[in-house]
C-alpha cells in the first residue's frame, strides 16, 4: 500500500471525482481579472464595471454548490442566502492569500465550513427559542406524528427527515465531513482541505461520524437499516 | 439480521485497519490494485462482505437525506456584489474609530497618571489625609526633625560652653 499522500492523489485522479468538473483555471482568469481591476490606477468606472463582471461570474459558478452546503447548517433558506452571501464576500475580501496551490472551490468550501460554523456558534448565544429547545427524540416523535399510519412503512421523506435531524444532533465535526463525503461526493484530500485537517483525521472522523450515526439510528429505527 | 450482528460496536481507540480498508474501498479511494485486492478477499470471507453491505447501507440512508434547497432568488450574484462593495469600506470606518477611541484612551490615561505622580510627590493634605498611618509616620518625622533641630542647637551651644566648664572644674 502506498503512502497515505500517494493513495489519496491516485484515488482523485481514479475515482472520477465531480470536483473535477470545475476548472480550476477558469477560476484562476475570473480572479486575476478581478485583482487586475480592482488595482488598476486607471479609469474607477471601467475598473468597477470590471470586477463586478469578474465577481458575478465567480459567485454564479460557485453559489449552488456553497448554498447547498450553508443550507445544510442553516436550514432555512433567509438564513442560508444571507450566510452564502457572507461566504461570498470574505471570499473577495481574501483573495489576495489564496496561493492557488490547491483547487480554488476547497478553499471556498473551506471558508464556506468556517462562516455557517460561525453562525452556528452565534446562533448557539442567542436565547434558545421555544421551537429549538426540545431533545432529539422529541423532535423525532414530531416527525411522527405527522405519519398518517404509524404502523405503516414509513415514507421516503419521513425517512429523509429523520436521518436529517439525527445529523443535526450529530457534533459538528462530524456533521461537516459526512456532509461533504456524502452530499458533495468530496475525495478524502478535498476535505482535508476544505476542513484543514489531515487525510487520517478525514479518515478516523468520517469512520467515527458514521459510527455515531449509527448508532443513535438503530436505536430507533432500526428498520431503516435494512 | 441487524446491522449491530454484523459491524462490532466501533472500539474506544478508534477504527481497525479493516474498518478503514472498508470505509476507503466504499468512498473510491483506493487505487486499482488494492481494490481487486480487497475485491477477492470480498468473494471468500462473507463476514466481510456483509459489513460492506451495512457500510454502504448506511451511506445510502444518508444520501437519500440529501436535502436540495429551493433555488437561490433571481438577482443573487448582484445582491452579493453590492453587499460585498457595502460592506467593504466598513473595516477602514472601524479603524478610525478604533483609533480615535485609543488615543482618546490614552490621552486620558496620561492625565491621570500625571495627576497621581504629581499628588505622589507634593506635601499635599490629600497625601497625608489619604492614610492615617502616613499621617502617624509624617507627626513622627516632624517630631524627629524638631529633636534633631534642638540637639544640633544644643551641640552648637555645647561647643561654645565646654570650655568654660572644663575652665571651671580645674578651678
Amino acid at each position: 500500500m502506498g503512502s497515505e499522500r500517494e493513495r489519496a492523489e491516485d484515488g482523485t485522479e481514479e475515482r472520477g471525482n465531480p470536483g473535477l468538473e470545475y476548472d480550476n483555471n477558469e477560476d484562476r482568469v475570473l480572479v486575476e481579472r478581478f485583482i487586475r481591476a480592482r488595482d488598476a490606477s486607471a479609469d474607477p468606472a471601467t475598473a468597477e464595471r470590471e470586477m463586478e463582471s469578474a465577481f458575478r461570474m465567480i459567485v454564479v459558478r460557485h453559489q449552488e454548490r456553497v448554498h447547498r452546503l450553508v443550507h445544510g447548517y442553516t436550514k432555512d433558506p433567509l438564513e442560508a442566502e444571507d450566510v452564502t452571501q457572507e461566504v461570498f464576500v470574505k471570499l473577495f475580501r481574501k483573495l489576495d492569500s489564496f496561493q492557488w496551490d490547491s483547487a480554488f472551490y476547497t478553499w471556498l468550501y473551506r471558508i464556506a465550513v468556517n462562516t455557517a460554523m460561525d453562525w452556528m456558534g452565534k446562533r448557539k448565544r442567542r436565547p434558545v427559542q421555544l421551537s429549538e429547545d426540545i431533545t432529539l427524540h422529541e423532535r423525532i416523535d414530531q416527525t411522527l406524528e405527522l405519519v398518517e399510519e404509524p404502523d405503516a412503512p414509513l415514507l421516503q421523506s419521513e425517512r429523509a427527515e429523520i436521518t436529517r435531524r439525527i445529523l443535526d444532533e450529530l457534533p459538528e465535526q462530524y456533521r461537516s465531513v459526512l456532509y461533504l463525503r456524502e452530499y458533495e461526493d468530496l475525495s478524502y484530500l478535498e476535505i482535508a482541505a476544505a476542513l484543514g485537517c489531515s487525510l487520517g483525521t478525514v479518515e478516523s472522523r468520517l469512520f467515527r461520524a458514521r459510527a455515531q450515526f449509527r448508532r443513535i439510528l438503530e436505536a430507533r429505527f432500526p428498520e431503516l437499516l435494512q | 439480521m441487524r446491522s449491530s450482528d454484523i459491524l462490532p460496536e466501533m472500539p474506544a481507540d478508534g477504527p481497525t485497519p479493516s474498518d478503514l480498508l472498508l470505509q476507503r474501498y466504499m468512498d473510491d479511494e483506493l487505487r486499482p490494485a488494492e481494490r481487486r485486492e480487497l475485491e477477492v478477499r470480498l468473494q471468500t470471507e462473507p463476514e466481510l462482505a456483509k459489513q460492506l453491505a451495512t457500510m454502504r447501507g448506511l451511506s445510502g440512508v444518508l444520501r437519500d437525506a440529501r436535502e436540495e434547497p429551493a433555488p437561490l432568488g433571481v438577482g443573487f450574484a448582484e445582491r452579493a456584489w453590492s453587499r460585498f462593495r457595502t460592506e467593504e469600506v466598513v473595516p477602514v470606518r472601524s479603524l478610525h474609530e478604533t483609533l480615535r477611541l485609543w488615543t482618546l484612551v490614552a490621552a486620558v490615561l496620561v492625565v491621570v497618571l500625571g495627576a497621581a505622580f504629581w499628588l505622589l510627590e507634593s506635601d499635599g493634605p490629600a497625601d497625608l489625609t489619604a492614610s492615617p498611618k502616613k499621617s502617624e509616620a509624617h507627626k513622627l518625622l516632624e517630631e524627629l526633625d524638631t529633636r534633631a533641630e534642638s540637639l544640633k542647637m544644643e551641640s552648637l551651644d555645647g561647643g561654645t560652653q565646654a570650655p568654660a566648664k572644663r575652665r571651671d572644674a580645674r578651678k
